[in-house]
């Protein structure tokens, strides 16, 4: 703000010391890729998530072959053969006759790029009748990276959506419960302590069942969100009526008042905003529980349903140690969930270290 | 005679503690005629900053009016409204403080902490509003408005931290302002300035000022009249110099000693 004077904002300060931590930035860096790759995942995705075929029922990863008779070629994959070993175990064999060239921007199903332009082109894959899966194929031989990526802007997104709602109820009901106190804080509190008595995913299951469930998936969407946030809030709403219950005490709000700025405008701006260097960090450590809340629910059939994808529901697949064993390429969710949860812990986990008031003086030496 | 703008009557605080309460402001009379500055006179604990809050109803927790009336332009205080009440400070009473940097918050440039005062009781438009917060800084005595503006209250210097509550305080276009030790935190040379300030402020604007101070040498360049309260109680009132010259109570002769000690 103050570039002449070259004084750094306390945000600034705390970014450069974040910069700094390369465990943080690598979380971040990956959390981009996976935003990213559910943002563009019409683009992305060879085939659409819901694009089955029967044929290539747990289909393994197709092999990608770089020589072609012995020569160097264009990287290329080969049919694949469907027959039954003497257990009627499904065995894929490498069809050599029939041979697809890998492509970029190859032409494939109609989808809006963006969702604003109409465009085929995929980014990469296999021409028609060709079928290449770069991770295997579920039961139904759908593309499992296809279906990650589709699956990612569900589970990704709920996350932050649960959070930022969650986020705003917390502030906003511990800021009026903590700033007028008395009778109406002894309610909100005593409405938090309602919430975050009962075991959360037992609420989570009890929400749910007073949602109809002939839901749409976009209605089933916003309801899980809904629910998940429903119960975030309460943990935060509470330490945030904490801190406000000293903050209001400062001179400074005294000051406000004598000059007649309005109840919620001190709340909103002279209390709040001291709030949230701890609420900023609580939030980004509360988003894999959404992910998390959401992936249990899909993966025992609450959530969204087949055969729209999120890594949960795609995970219900492998409820079963026998198609594990055989196709082991279906937990692939699960590894993306751990990453994304990771991912989320250490970033939240740096943002604490560097917005926490006791390392100020190092920041500052950073800085 | 014209009524006096503000006018304290028997006006009594409490704080019911553990048991029995205790009295902190015992019976008080005092009056503030309009265009005049009035010093309230006292020692730490005498009660006079809890005198200056109940008039904006803004006493903090646990301490009450017990009884008595507070009639500001003929308008019963303790019977407004709460909303009344939020309209009429800023825009009709306003309050300066001891602590600047803590009165000031520390999140926000000074420029906007003087906008929101002028967004609630103005209808000025947001450009108008810039050229307002120039206009008060500069009638405040700030150099480089445009600077100091966009500046922390970090950043600024004690006086100019005191000058932008003053800013702060005059924006609603109040016609009282109570200041509460305004110049305790500061050294000598300053205090004189920010004194004459609020003299030059009380020209231009034609406001009232009840001075709320321990400094008998202020009280004597600036009032006009005098209170001086202990423990509680008004011991003496009247005009500056009568009080000043010849004080009947101990304890106005006990500071007017400390003043020239």
């Amino acid at each position: 703000m103050n570039k002449q004077s070259g004084h750094l904002s306390e945000f600034q300060i705390a970014f450069r010391h974040f910069r700094r931590n390369r465990l943080a930035w690598t979380g971040v860096m990956i959390l981009s890729l996976l935003y990213g790759g559910a943002v563009l995942a019409d683009f992305l995705s060879p085939y659409s998530f819901k694009d089955e075929n029967r044929n290539y029922s747990y289909a393994p990863p197709t092999s990608i072959h770089f020589f072609d008779n012995g020569r160097l070629a264009w990287p290329y994959v080969n049919g694949m053969k469907l027959s039954f070993d003497e257990y009627n175990k499904r065995v894929y064999q490498r069809d050599p006759a029939k041979h697809y060239p890998l492509q970029f921007l190859v032409k494939g199903e109609e989808y809006r790029f963006l969702g604003l332009f109409p465009c085929r082109r995929h980014f990469f894959g296999v021409e028609a009748p060709g079928r290449w899966y770069l991770l295997g194929a579920d039961a139904r031989g759908r593309d499992m990276f296809s279906r990650l990526l589709y699956g990612g802007r569900v589970s990704l997104t709920i996350g932050l959506m649960g959070a930022v709602i969650a986020f705003s109820l917390g502030l906003i009901i511990g800021g009026i419960s903590g700033y007028y106190g008395g009778r109406l804080d002894n309610f909100l509190m005593r409405l938090c302590e309602m919430f975050m008595m009962v075991p959360g995913f037992y609420l989570l299951l009890a929400l749910r069942a007073a949602v109809p469930d002939n839901f749409n998936s976009v209605q089933v969407y916003f309801s899980i969100v809904i629910i998940l946030s429903f119960i975030g809030w309460a943990g935060l709403a509470r330490i945030v009526r904490g801190m406000c219950l000293s903050l209001r005490e400062r001179e400074y709000v005294l000051a406000a008042k004598s000059l007649g700025l309005s109840d919620i405008r001190i709340i909103l701006r002279h209390i709040l905003p001291h709030t949230l260097s701890y609420s900023i960090f609580a939030v980004m450590l509360s988003i894999p529980g959404y992910i998390l809340g959401e992936s249990a629910l899909s993966l025992i059939g609450l959530g969204i349903q087949d055969p729209y994808a999120s890594w949960g529901n795609m995970l219900s697949d492998a409820m079963s140690i026998v198609r594990i064993k055989f196709a082991p390429w279906i937990l692939s969710p699960a590894f993306l969930i751990f990453l994304t949860v990771v991912c989320f812990n250490v970033i939240g986990d740096a943002l604490r270290d560097c917005l926490d008031p006791m390392l100020k003086a190092e920041g500052h030496r950073d800085g | 005679m014209n009524p006096p703008l503000l006018s304290l009557k028997n006006l009594t605080v409490t704080v019911s503690g553990t048991g029995r309460e205790k009295v902190l402001v015992d019976r008080i009379a005092l009056d503030v005629p309009a265009f005049s500055i009035t010093a309230l006179v006292g020692g730490s604990g005498s009660g006079k900053t809890t005198v200056g809050l109940s008039i904006l109803r803004l006493l903090p927790l646990g301490l009450r009016v017990k009884e008595g009336e507070i009639v500001f332009n003929q308008e019963q205080l303790f019977h407004v409204p709460p909303e009344r009440m939020r309209q009429l400070r800023g825009k009709e009473i306003s309050m300066v403080f001891q602590e600047p940097l803590q009165a000031l918050n520390p999140v926000f440039c000074v420029g906007y902490q003087i906008e929101e005062v002028l967004r609630c009781h103005t209808s000025l438009n947001r450009r108008q509003r810039q050229q307002r917060i120039l206009e008060l800084m500069d009638q405040v005595g700030l150099p480089d408005p445009s600077r100091i503006s966009r500046s922390y209250p970090h950043q600024l210097s004690g006086g100019m931290r005191q000058r932008v509550m003053i800013a702060q305080a005059i924006a609603g276009g109040p016609r009282l302002i109570i200041a509460d030790e305004p110049t305790s935190s500061l050294d000598v040379t300053l205090q004189a300035r920010i004194m004459e300030l609020f003299l030059k402020l009380k020209e231009e604007l034609r406001l009232s000022i009840l001075l709320i101070t321990h400094d008998l040498g202020m009280v004597a360049r600036m009032a006009d009249s005098v209170a001086v309260m202990r423990e509680g109680k008004i011991v003496e009132a009247g005009k500056t110099k009568d009080v000043l010259e010849g004080p009947q109570h101990p304890y106005t002769c006990q500071l007017r000693e400390a003043m020239e000690g």
